[in-house]
């Protein structure tokens, strides 16, 4: 019985709603179209008692490791209390309160904002250490590549033909490329869901 | 104080907090890193509560409960994923939400992108296609070889070279070669592509402690 | 499946951290003391560099516990999937079967008693399980070599049925089917000989004789004679005492020995043991050699041992229990090659978990004087490296003391580029004008596309950002989001992101003039299928589909799901980050359509913006942008120029 629940039941429900979903997409003017509308409805409320599943679980980490004392506990405590005091005005107010808008425009804004800003510095940084890491052709390559789309993205007076060899890279030899890995990753895609249809990965069960 | 000032001069002080770690990791970077991520789970809970429970599955519990009811039975089956000696019972739920995924993720893989670049490829060598492009033909030989080699040079298995099969290793090494040449190319478009969107952003700080700056001093 | 020790939660085999806690979960494969890398605990050589994974134990355990549960050294493992119930069940039901030895008996009884906590949790289980295993399931090799009856099914099933005796079930078991493993151990001293000694005798037979014999096998034996214990020989019962006796006498030794080594100097306590006799000075009339050739430190001085204290939580939980301590595993002395004779060297793989091979201590193996002499000739050049090799550690320090140097170059370099641009305006009152929007974008089709719809049509935007990506891309969504509302065309607004509402209505906010000329549909969770089910449930089909994001992925789904969903019905079109130009210009090929037209960054904001005859935040910053580039083009160069001919290290490919 034990066995059922655990491993067969699942396995059931899984294939079950990847068949029909998938039907829905095959044969979307169908009963099965419906099913699948259907299905994925259902599958974004779960989803969102996952997502409150995710936070909760950031939540209990840190508030172990604040009523701890552990390593750190002064930065989990900022965290357990911003995350206390910010849960209210969406709830409220939704999206457009004002709470809400200062609250991204005061906080989240300059400090979202800041991070990623932070990247430009260590790309840049990679980019100079390129040929110490890696010393190749293919490096040169790249930096080269790397050198005609940025000067070409906003082409100074005198340069201005770099925008047109910008404009080429990116439509042929990036655009193949691109597509190239777009399409591993789409193959890749299939074959995953190939798995779980047929029940080679079972990612959802403890067997 | 000005409340408006008050969120300036916070904003700002925010903004030093995560730039200082271009000096190295401190104790204000980690601050405002763990403030952000604070605030952002918070905010997330409480626009899921808002826009999928309260909006979504209670008003359909009472309007269409046969509708709604499995989902909401399911979800909260899927907290039972949070206490270990349970947590089986969350698999039913985690079980729905994988097959579904797949299925979209299948679905959207197939129609929407297998077979409309697959389509496209064969289409660049079309007439009315390579008139559209700058060196005409030449482009959709390049589209065609480079989109197929970059594809083939994620092989990992490469069969073992006997006898008259060497030919076809040594064209396998030369179409990886080809692909990793594209490949290339396309990595570094994207890194380029990368750098300005996060020079970008930096600017757009950069401004925002200028106009804060410029705000407080009363230019 | 991995149970978390700290929480005790299920977490899928391979994992590295808890699902739940996130707490680092005990390796269920062997780490390779070369490499690193992790291999199936089955594995005897190491996948990657081929080196051994474990030492080569030269002879039976003292106690007489044989190679029962244990692969035989240098045959190949099964590369079957393991999956770990099954395999226990398996075992079980070979342990229930009714052709059992007698042997056998004794281990059922014994596991009976000790397991019989898991059994009244889980007694449909075995039940179940009690089905003939698959002999076809068995490759070749090992039907041959398998022994007759019940054993024969416990090797059989999809895992080798010395890997299954770690897969539990859950947590609360884990300590009964340890003692029962115990028990199984224990009961059955000769279990892996008898299964030579009933298998073919042209794969392996314990006298040796036979032509095929490998001659590493060959060299085993030899040294297991020579050791006092003997395949096929049980220790008598008068053995036992004098073993233990043995044993403890030894350990009082080595922790006298230990205790005046490591007791005035507490700091050599970090370190690993072998490495702090190597720091350590050999005393002048200390009798020991100084590489030790000793078993470990018996049970008790492991309690005493004050590092016990210092260990966390789930490792304390890893210690083996009762009964279970005298199999913890040992460091072994190395048997073969240039470390022959020595122990600790190679750390053995962590205790408790699948651990197939150095689950048993084995005879001390007396090094002769050769090995010696090796061993001191390894001791003098560790000793040696840590002083001598100044290049290397000055070429090292020169690149860590550079990297800081790199660092602040690179910051200042770009602070000082953006400010100043931004600055230039302010303090000399006039703009540099380094470059022009325009060149090449899409913006003109874009432009078109937008100027055609009327206040009739229904235009779906997904708000696919949030604060982080939100000074870029508001400049860049703003011009194109203005001629939408102008336009007059009705506009619902989603997200799959939690922080994209609130970022669509502060925009919104701003460009238009009044909350009706848009709605907030609001946040869907959960990606692809989000994106479906916004798609899939807008009240009519919208005339268009416009996606404002940063993110590839989120492109790509948006992209994915409306052609899937709608084919050519639904014109998509697209606003987003200077990074997103290379993954949209698959889809915005003529040729495939799926994508009719895109912006991407301040430049071709910009030039939206002069298609409309405005000067925005895109405009403004334009030329930041440029000089922020050239510094970024500057400063690859030179770095290219001081690493590539600077002579600094660097891989060939």
């Amino acid at each position: 019985m034990r066995r059922i629940v655990r491993k067969w039941i699942p396995i059931f429900i899984a294939v079950t709603a990847c068949l029909l979903t998938l039907g829905g997409y095959m044969f979307p003017q169908t009963q099965l179209g419906e099913y699948r509308d259907q299905l994925i409805e259902w599958a974004v409320i779960i989803g969102a008692f996952a997502f409150v599943l995710g936070l909760f679980n950031i939540v209990m980490v840190h508030g172990k490791r604040a009523s701890s004392l552990g390593k750190g506990w002064v930065y989990s405590l900022v965290l357990l209390v911003s995350a206390l005091a910010s849960w209210v005005p969406p709830l409220i107010e939704g999206p457009s309160g004002k709470m809400t808008d200062k609250m991204f425009e005061y906080v989240m804004a300059p400090l979202g904002a800041s991070l990623a800003a932070l990247l430009v510095f260590t790309l840049t940084l990679a980019a100079f250490r390129l040929l110490r890491t890696r010393r190749s052709p293919w490096s040169l390559l790249f930096i080269v590549v790397v050198t005609l789309t940025l000067l070409g993205s906003t082409p100074i007076a005198g340069i201005e033909w770099l925008s047109d060899i910008r404009s080429w890279l990116i439509g042929v030899p990036g655009m193949a490329g691109i597509r190239g890995l777009l399409l591993g990753v789409a193959l890749g895609t299939v074959i995953t869901g190939l798995r779980v249809l047929l029940v080679h990965d079972r990612p959802y069960s403890e067997y | 104080m000005n409340p408006e000032l008050v969120g300036v001069i916070a904003g700002t002080a925010l903004t030093f907090f995560i730039l200082s770690y271009l000096v190295g990791d401190n104790p204000l970077y980690r601050l405002g890193l763990h403030l952000f991520i604070g605030t952002l789970v918070g905010y997330s809970f409480g626009t899921v509560l808002r826009e999928v429970v309260v909006r979504t599955a209670l008003p359909g519990l009472v309007s269409r409960p046969a509708s709604v009811g499995p989902a909401v039975l399911l979800g909260v089956l899927l907290l039972f994923k949070g206490f270990p000696r349970h947590a089986f019972v969350g698999n039913l739920s985690m079980a729905y939400l994988i097959g579904v995924g797949a299925a979209v993720a299948v679905g959207g893989a197939l129609a929407g992108m297998l077979a409309a670049q697959v389509a496209a490829t064969g289409r660049a060598l079309a007439p009315a296609s390579v008139g559209n492009l700058r060196f005409g033909l030449a482009d959709g030989v390049m589209i065609v070889v480079g989109t197929v080699s970059t594809l083939l040079s994620f092989t990992f298995v490469r069969p073992k070279a006997q006898g008259g099969q060497e030919w076809w290793g040594r064209l396998l090494g030369g179409v990886t070669w080809v692909g990793r040449l594209f490949l290339v190319s396309a990595l570094g478009i994207a890194f380029a592509g990368a750098l300005t969107s996060s020079l970008s952003i930096l600017i757009g700080r950069m401004q925002y402690l200028v106009d804060a700056f410029c705000g407080l001093a009363g230019w | 499946m991995i149970y978390c020790p700290n929480c005790g939660t299920a977490n899928r085999k391979g994992s590295r951290f808890c699902s739940e806690c996130g707490k680092s979960l005990p390796s269920t494969g062997t780490r390779c003391p070369m490499c690193g890398t992790i291999n199936p605990v089955s594995n005897v050589y190491c996948e990657a560099c081929t080196a051994r994974l474990s030492p080569m134990t030269s002879a039976p355990e003292e106690n007489g516990k044989g190679d029962e549960d244990q692969p035989l050294r240098g045959t190949p493992s099964s590369t079957v999937p393991l999956d770990e119930a099954e395999a226990e069940q398996t075992a079980r039901a070979s342990a229930e079967g009714p052709g059992s030895e007698d042997w056998l008996e004794a281990l059922r009884e014994s596991a009976d008693e000790a397991g019989e906590r898991e059994e009244d949790e889980d007694d449909g289980q075995i039940e179940e399980s009690a089905q003939p295993p698959n002999q076809a399931d068995l490759p070749d090799w090992l039907r041959d070599m398998g022994p007759v009856g019940g054993e024969r099914h416990r090797s059989s099933g999809r895992g080798a049925f010395w890997l299954s005796e770690d897969s539990g079930e859950e947590t609360a078991s884990e300590e009964g089917q340890a003692e029962n493993e115990v028990g199984e151990r224990e009961d059955s001293p000769d279990e892996g000989r008898r299964r030579v000694a009933s298998g073919d005798e042209g794969a392996l037979r314990p006298d040796g004789e036979a032509a095929d014999v490998p001659d590493w096998v060959a060299d085993l034996r030899e040294r297991t004679d020579g050791a006092s214990t003997r395949p096929g020989r049980e220790p008598s019962a008068e053995e036992e005492p004098l073993k233990e006796e043995a044993e403890v006498g030894h350990s009082q030794a080595e922790q006298a020995q230990d205790e005046e080594i490591f007791g005035e100097r507490p700091k050599l306590e970090e370190s690993p043991r072998w490495l702090s006799e190597l720091m350590e000075e050999p005393p002048a009339d200390r009798d020991a050699p100084s590489i030790s050739t000793e078993a470990p430190p018996a049970d008790n001085e492991l309690k005493e041992s004050p590092r016990s204290a210092d260990m966390p939580d789930w490792m304390q939980q890893l210690r083996p229990r009762g009964e279970a301590r005298r199999d913890a595993p040992r460091d072994a002395p190395e048997t073969e090659g240039l470390l022959r004779g020595l122990q600790g060297l190679i750390p053995p793989a962590s205790p408790g978990i699948e651990s197939p091979s150095l689950d048993r201590a084995s005879s001390p193996v007396v090094p002769s004087e050769v090995i010696r002499a090796r061993a001191e000739l390894l001791q003098s050049l560790l000793g040696h490296s840590a002083s001598s090799p100044r290049l290397a550690v000055g070429k090292e320090r020169s690149g860590s003391a550079a990297r800081p140097v790199e660092q602040w170059l690179v910051a200042i370099v770009l602070l000082v580029t953006v400010l100043g641009m931004l600055l230039f305006p302010l303090l000399t009152g006039e703009t540099p004008q380094l470059t022009q929007p325009g060149g090449g974008s899409e913006a003109p089709q874009l432009y078109e596309i937008v100027n055609a719809l009327d206040s009739g049509d229904e235009v779906l935007v997904a708000f696919d950002y949030g604060p982080p990506e939100a000074d870029e891309l508001n400049g860049v969504a703003q011009p194109v989001l203005e001629h939408l509302v102008d336009s007059g065309a009705g506009i619902s607004i989603v997200s799959t992101r939690p922080d994209g509402p609130p970022m669509a209505a502060a925009l919104m906010g701003e460009i238009a003039d009044s909350s009706d000329r848009y709605r907030l549909l609001g946040y869907r969770p959960g990606a692809g299928t989000a994106v479906s089910q916004l798609l899939a449930a807008a009240d009519e089909r919208p005339t268009l589909l416009l996606i404002v994001t940063t993110r590839p992925g989120a492109l790509q789904r948006w992209v994915e799901q409306a052609s899937a969903l709608y084919g050519d019905q639904l014109p998509v079109i697209a606003v987003g980050s200077a990074l997103l130009q290379p993954i949209t210009s698959p889809y915005l090929d003529a040729n495939a359509g799926q994508l009719r037209a895109a912006v991407h960054g301040f430049r071709e904001a910009a030039s939206y913006e002069a298609l409309r005859g405005a000067v925005g935040e895109a405009t403004q910053r334009l030329d930041a942008l440029a000089a922020g580039h050239i510094a970024i083009v500057a400063l690859m160069i030179a770095g290219a120029v001081v690493h590539g001919l600077g002579g600094a290290g660097g891989r060939g490919s």
